[in-house]
């Protein structure tokens, strides 16, 4: 991992076109400000984790317990 | 190239080139898969598959959120749209990726991260709720 020191209001430029700055220091908060094409989606880490675990979750369903649980929904 | 997992509890479905919905980014997790299909079987009605092209072995059991929340209303940044042209709302289709558990009352449907599809262009995109509105495991059966 790169790892550069930067003080309240330097930035770190990746590719030309993303641009973060770190905006505030706060104890153990700190404010990030990314600049980046609209494209480029940008998620805190855990949620992004949250999200990629949850699709593999997913992905392991039968189609017999989607009928099962199309059964369930219809008997509510 | 690999050989395809046979899955027998799914009958072989064919399928037109202008049924594929392309997630150009692919899924979290599934960065790679990137044309998908939506099968709707009336044994799954409200629920349907969406099942990947390019290795039928992945496919994810979706609904519609508002089947089961009539107040569904993720906040979503308006870049996102515009990342998938909408420019109308009727263009706009919606699901959540469902997790099947074991007892199926204990399933549960992604609301954190729904799908978000131009039924116009055939696009779609998985889209990251970046607040704590809606949980990743919102329970199905309440």
């Amino acid at each position: 991992m790169l790892i550069l020191s930067r003080k309240v209001g330097e930035s770190i430029r990746i590719n030309s076109n993303v641009c973060i700055t770190v905006m505030e220091i706060d104890g153990r908060n700190i404010k990030i400000g990314i600049e980046a094409p609209r494209e480029v989606p940008i998620h805190r880490e855990e949620v992004y984790l949250r999200i990629q675990e949850e699709n593999k979750n997913a992905a392991q369903g039968s189609d017999e317990d989607l009928g099962g649980m199309a059964d369930l929904l219809k008997k509510k | 190239m690999s050989q395809l997992t046979a899955q027998p509890d799914l009958p072989s479905v064919s399928w037109t080139e202008d049924q594929v919905i392309v997630f150009p980014a692919g899924l979290p997790g599934f960065q790679d898969s990137r044309r998908f299909i939506i099968l709707s079987l009336p044994q799954h009605h409200p629920f349907h598959w969406m099942e990947c092209v390019e290795n039928r072995a992945l496919r994810f059991p979706i609904i519609n959120p508002m089947t089961l929340r009539s107040d569904y209303n993720p906040k979503i940044g308006r870049e996102a749209l515009q990342s998938l042209n909408i420019r109308a709302p009727e263009e706009l289709c919606m699901y959540c990726i469902v997790t099947l558990h074991k007892p199926l009352s204990d399933s549960t449907a992604n609301m954190m991260g729904p799908l978000f599809i131009n039924i116009r262009e055939r696009v779609g995109k998985q889209i990251i709720i970046e607040n704590d509105d809606y949980s990743p495991r919102e329970r199905i059966v309440p």
